[in-house]
C-alpha cells in the first residue's frame, strides 16, 4: 500500500467514524480534509457507509431516535461540503433513487416525517426534506422542478389528511402525476385512505416506507 | 382609564415577580426529592409498637425447641416449658432491636450483582415455593421439574430487573424430603446473582451453608461477602415451626443474612382488621429479632412482611389491594426500627399471564416500591405463589422496569432543565437533532422490552401479537442464547456430591 492509499483509507475512515460517532462539526472537518479525494467515493464509502450501519441498529432495535437523526445530522454536513465539488465535476450520487419529503398545508407536525427521511437516507435513498407546512402548490412545484422518483406525504392529523388527496390530484390536473410515486402515511392515515386518495403505496411506519420505497424502485 | 389600566399591569408585574422570588427561596437544597410514602402518622406508628409489645408480653410465642426456649429464660423471658410458650419482656425486644444490623450487603457469585439493603433502596427479585409450572409450548400448567427449575433461574440471570434470585420453585421430579437440596444447588449454578432459599432442619441448613461455601472458596468468604440469604417463614400466629426453626438458628449461627418473614392472613390468622394483622405481624418479626440476637447479635435479618388480606369467598390468601396498604404499613414501621425490610410483591392470584395478572402485579410492585420497601419479591410467579412461568418473568422483568424509572425521579440541575436550549432552539423547532438529546435520552425516557408502541398497521405488520405472544418470544430467545457462565467443575461436583449424598442418607 502506498503513502496516497493510506491516506484515502485514513481519511475515508474519518468520515465513517464521524457519522458512527453521530458528530455533524467532526463530519464537516473531514470532509474538507478529503479535498484532494473523489467526492464521489467519499460520500459512499465514508459517510453513507455510517449513515447505513446505524440504519440497521436502528431498524434491529440496537439504537434509537437520537442515534438515527444525529447520523443523518452527521451526514448532511459531510454533505454540505462534498455535494458541490460532486457538482462541479458534473457528477451524482449513486442512490437507491431520490424521495421528496414534507409534511402537507396545514400540519406542522415534524418528528414522523423527520424519521421517515432520516430511515430513507440510512438506507441509501437521497432525500429532499421540503420541512412542515407545506402547501400543495409547492410539493407540485418541487415535484416539477426536481424530478424525484417518489413523494412522501406526511398527514398528523384527520384534517390535514385532505390535503394529501389535493395534492395528488394537482399532480393529476399537471399531468405529473404519472412522472413521481407518491407515498403517503402519518398517525390518522390508513392503507385505506391511500387508496381511495390514489397513492401508490401507505407507509406504516418509518420500516415500512423503506421496503414500499424499495419495492416501487425494484419495479422500476 | 389608560392610566388605570397601566397602574393594574405594573401590578400584575409586581405580583408575578413575588411569585417568583417565592419559589426561589422555598427551594431548600439537601431535600430528599422522593420521599417514601406513607399513611401511619407517628403516633399510630407508636401505638402499633406498643401494641406489638404488649402482644409479646402478654401473648408471647410458641418455641417447639428446649434449648432456645431455656436461652430466652436466661434474658428474662417468662417460659411456659409445658406449652412452649415464651413470654418476651418489652425492654428486652426494644434492646434487641437496637443491635440489628441498619444494613447488609448482599452479594452474587459474580461480585458485579452487588445489593445495599436498607435506607431508601428498592430492589426486585424473585419469590419461592411454586410447584407448578405453567409450560412454555402449551401455555397450560404441570408439575414443576428441575429442569424447569434450571429455565426459570436461567432466566432471571438474564433479565436486567432481576435483581436478586430465590429458588422459584419446589421441583416435584426430584425427592420431596431433599428438594430444598436441590434449589440450593440449581440456583448457585445457574444464576450470578444473589441467591436465596429455604432449608428444612439442621443438616439441611448445614448443607446448604457447604453448598454455598464450596462456591465462595470457603466460610470465612461467605460471611465476609454474602452469596446466599436463608429465607424463613414463621407460622402465623405468633409460632416457630420446629424444624425449620432450627435450620434458621443453625444459619443464624453461622452469621447468613436472614429473611425473616411474617404472612398472617387477615380475619385467618390473625384479626379481619388490618390494624390487627399488623400488630401480630410486626410481634411475630420482633420476636424473631429476639431470638436471632440470643443466638448471634450480628447476624443481618431482613424483616419481611407477607401479611395478606384473605378472600372471604374461598379463604386463600390473596393479593388484593389490602396488601398494599399493609406493605407501606409495615416498611414504616421497618423503617422505624431501622432495619432492612422486605415484602412479597409484584404478585397475583390470577392463574395465567392475562390483564388481572397485569393490574394485580403493578399494583402489589409500584406501591411498596414507593414505600420503599428495600426487597420487593414475587417476580415470574402466578396463582399466589403457586406456579412460575417464564412468559411472566419476562412481563414482570418490564413492569420493574417501568418502576426503576419512576423511582429515579425528575433530576433537576442547569443540565437537565436546558434552559439555555430552549433558547437556542426557539418556538417549534426541534430538539431531536440536539446533542443534549442524545446525550439524555437513555436516563431520562425509559426504552421498552416487551411493551408494544407500534402504530396500529405497523403493529400489524410484525404479527399483532399480544403482550404474551412477544414474552414468550423473548423467553425462547433469551433461554437459546444466554449462557451463565458456568461453576468450575471442581464447584460443579463439590455441589451435587452434596446433593447425592443427602439422598443416598434418605433412602438409607
Amino acid at each position: 500500500m502506498n503513502k496516497l492509499e493510506k491516506e484515502e483509507i485514513n481519511l475515508l475512515n474519518k468520515l465513517y467514524l464521524a457519522v458512527i460517532n453521530l458528530d455533524p462539526d467532526m463530519a464537516s472537518e473531514a470532509a474538507k480534509e478529503a479535498s484532494n479525494l473523489d467526492p464521489l467515493k467519499a460520500i459512499e464509502k465514508g459517510l453513507a457507509k455510517g449513515v447505513k450501519e446505524i440504519g440497521d441498529k436502528f431498524s434491529k432495535g440496537e439504537c434509537f431516535l437520537p442515534e438515527l437523526i444525529m447520523a443523518g445530522e452527521a451526514m448532511k454536513a459531510g454533505l454540505q461540503v462534498l455535494e458541490p465539488r460532486l457538482r462541479r465535476r458534473g457528477e451524482k450520487r449513486k442512490t437507491l433513487g431520490s424521495f421528496l419529503i414534507g409534511t402537507v398545508a396545514g400540519d406542522i407536525h415534524d418528528i414522523g416525517k423527520t424519521v421517515v427521511a432520516a430511515m430513507l437516507s440510512a438506507h441509501g435513498f437521497e432525500v429532499i426534506d421540503l420541512g412542515v407546512d407545506i402547501p400543495a402548490q409547492e410539493f407540485v412545484n418541487k415535484v416539477k422542478e426536481l424530478r424525484p422518483d417518489i413523494l412522501g406525504l406526511s398527514a398528523l392529523m384527520t384534517s390535514t389528511m385532505p390535503a394529501q388527496k389535493e395534492i395528488i390530484d394537482r399532480l393529476k390536473e399537471t399531468n405529473l402525476r404519472k412522472k413521481v410515486k407518491v407515498i403517503v402515511g402519518g398517525a390518522a392515515v390508513t392503507e385505506q385512505w391511500a387508496k381511495q386518495i390514489g397513492a401508490d403505496a401507505y407507509g406504516a411506519d418509518a420500516l415500512d416506507v423503506v421496503t414500499k420505497a424499495k419495492q416501487i424502485m425494484s419495479s422500476g | 382609564m389608560q392610566t388605570e389600566e397601566r397602574h393594574a399591569r405594573s401590578n400584575n408585574r409586581a405580583k408575578f415577580m413575588h411569585t417568583y422570588i417565592t419559589i426561589e427561596l422555598t427551594n431548600s437544597e439537601g431535600e430528599k426529592s422522593m420521599k417514601a410514602i406513607e399513611i401511619l402518622s407517628k403516633d399510630q406508628r407508636y401505638l402499633l409498637h406498643l401494641e406489638s409489645l404488649e402482644l409479646l408480653k402478654r401473648v408471647g410465642v410458641r418455641i417447639p425447641i428446649m434449648e432456645t426456649l431455656k436461652l430466652m429464660e436466661d434474658v428474662g423471658c417468662v417460659v411456659d416449658y409445658k406449652e412452649q410458650i415464651v413470654k418476651l419482656p418489652p425492654y428486652l425486644v426494644e434492646e434487641c432491636v437496637r443491635k440489628v444490623p441498619h444494613r447488609v450487603t448482599l452479594y452474587g457469585r459474580d461480585k458485579k450483582y452487588k445489593l445495599k439493603v436498607g435506607g431508601d433502596n428498592v430492589y426486585f427479585g424473585t419469590a419461592g415455593f411454586a410447584t407448578r409450572m405453567l409450560d412454555l409450548k402449551t401455555g397450560k400448567d404441570r408439575p414443576m421439574t428441575k429442569y424447569d427449575l434450571i429455565e426459570l433461574t436461567k432466566l432471571a440471570d438474564a433479565l436486567d430487573n432481576v435483581q436478586f434470585y430465590t429458588a422459584i420453585g419446589q421441583p416435584l421430579d426430584v425427592p420431596l424430603k431433599i428438594s430444598d437440596r436441590y434449589q440450593w444447588a440449581i440456583s448457585l449454578e445457574n444464576t450470578r446473582k444473589h441467591v436465596m432459599c429455604h432449608a428444612t432442619g439442621k443438616e439441611a441448613a448445614k448443607d446448604a451453608i457447604k453448598m454455598a461455601s464450596i462456591v465462595t472458596g470457603g466460610e470465612e468468604e461467605l460471611r465476609k461477602t454474602p452469596i446466599t440469604t436463608f429465607v424463613y417463614c414463621l407460622s402465623s400466629p405468633l409460632a416457630y415451626e420446629k424444624e425449620y426453626t432450627e435450620a434458621m438458628i443453625e444459619m443464624c449461627k453461622f452469621g447468613l443474612p436472614l429473611y425473616i418473614s411474617s404472612g398472617p392472613m387477615a380475619g385467618v390468622s390473625s384479626p379481619v382488621t388490618l390494624s390487627g394483622t399488623l400488630i401480630v405481624n410486626n410481634a411475630e418479626l420482633l420476636s424473631a429479632v429476639v431470638l436471632t440476637r440470643l443466638i448471634n447479635p450480628e447476624a443481618p435479618m431482613i424483616y419481611a412482611s407477607w401479611a395478606r388480606p384473605t378472600d372471604m369467598r374461598t379463604g386463600r390468601a390473596v393479593w388484593g389491594p389490602e396488601n398494599c396498604l399493609l406493605r407501606i404499613a409495615s416498611s414504616q414501621l421497618a423503617r422505624y426500627y431501622n432495619i432492612p425490610c422486605s415484602c412479597g410483591g409484584i404478585l397475583s392470584d390470577s392463574k395465567v399471564p392475562d390483564a388481572q395478572a397485569g393490574y394485580e402485579k403493578a399494583l402489589t410492585a409500584l406501591i411498596p416500591a414507593l414505600a420503599k420497601t428495600n426487597l420487593i419479591k414475587g417476580m415470574g410467579l402466578l396463582d399466589g405463589e403457586n406456579a412460575a412461568s417464564l412468559e411472566q418473568l419476562v412481563i414482570d422483568n418490564e413492569i420493574v422496569g417501568m418502576i426503576s424509572r419512576i423511582l429515579r425521579g425528575v433530576e433537576i440541575t442547569d443540565e437537565t432543565l436546558a434552559a439555555d436550549l430552549i433558547l437556542k432552539v426557539g418556538c417549534l423547532g426541534s430538539f431531536l437533532t440536539e446533542k443534549h438529546t442524545l446525550k439524555h435520552y437513555k436516563d431520562e425516557l425509559w426504552i421498552p422490552k416487551l411493551s408494544d408502541r407500534l402504530k396500529l398497521d405497523a403493529w400489524k405488520i410484525a404479527g399483532a401479537k399480544t403482550t404474551l405472544e412477544r414474552a414468550k418470544d423473548i423467553a425462547m430467545k433469551t433461554l437459546r442464547e444466554h449462557e451463565v457462565p458456568p461453576l468450575s467443575k471442581d464447584i460443579h461436583t463439590g455441589l451435587w456430591k452434596l446433593v447425592e449424598k443427602a439422598e443416598r442418607k434418605i433412602k438409607g
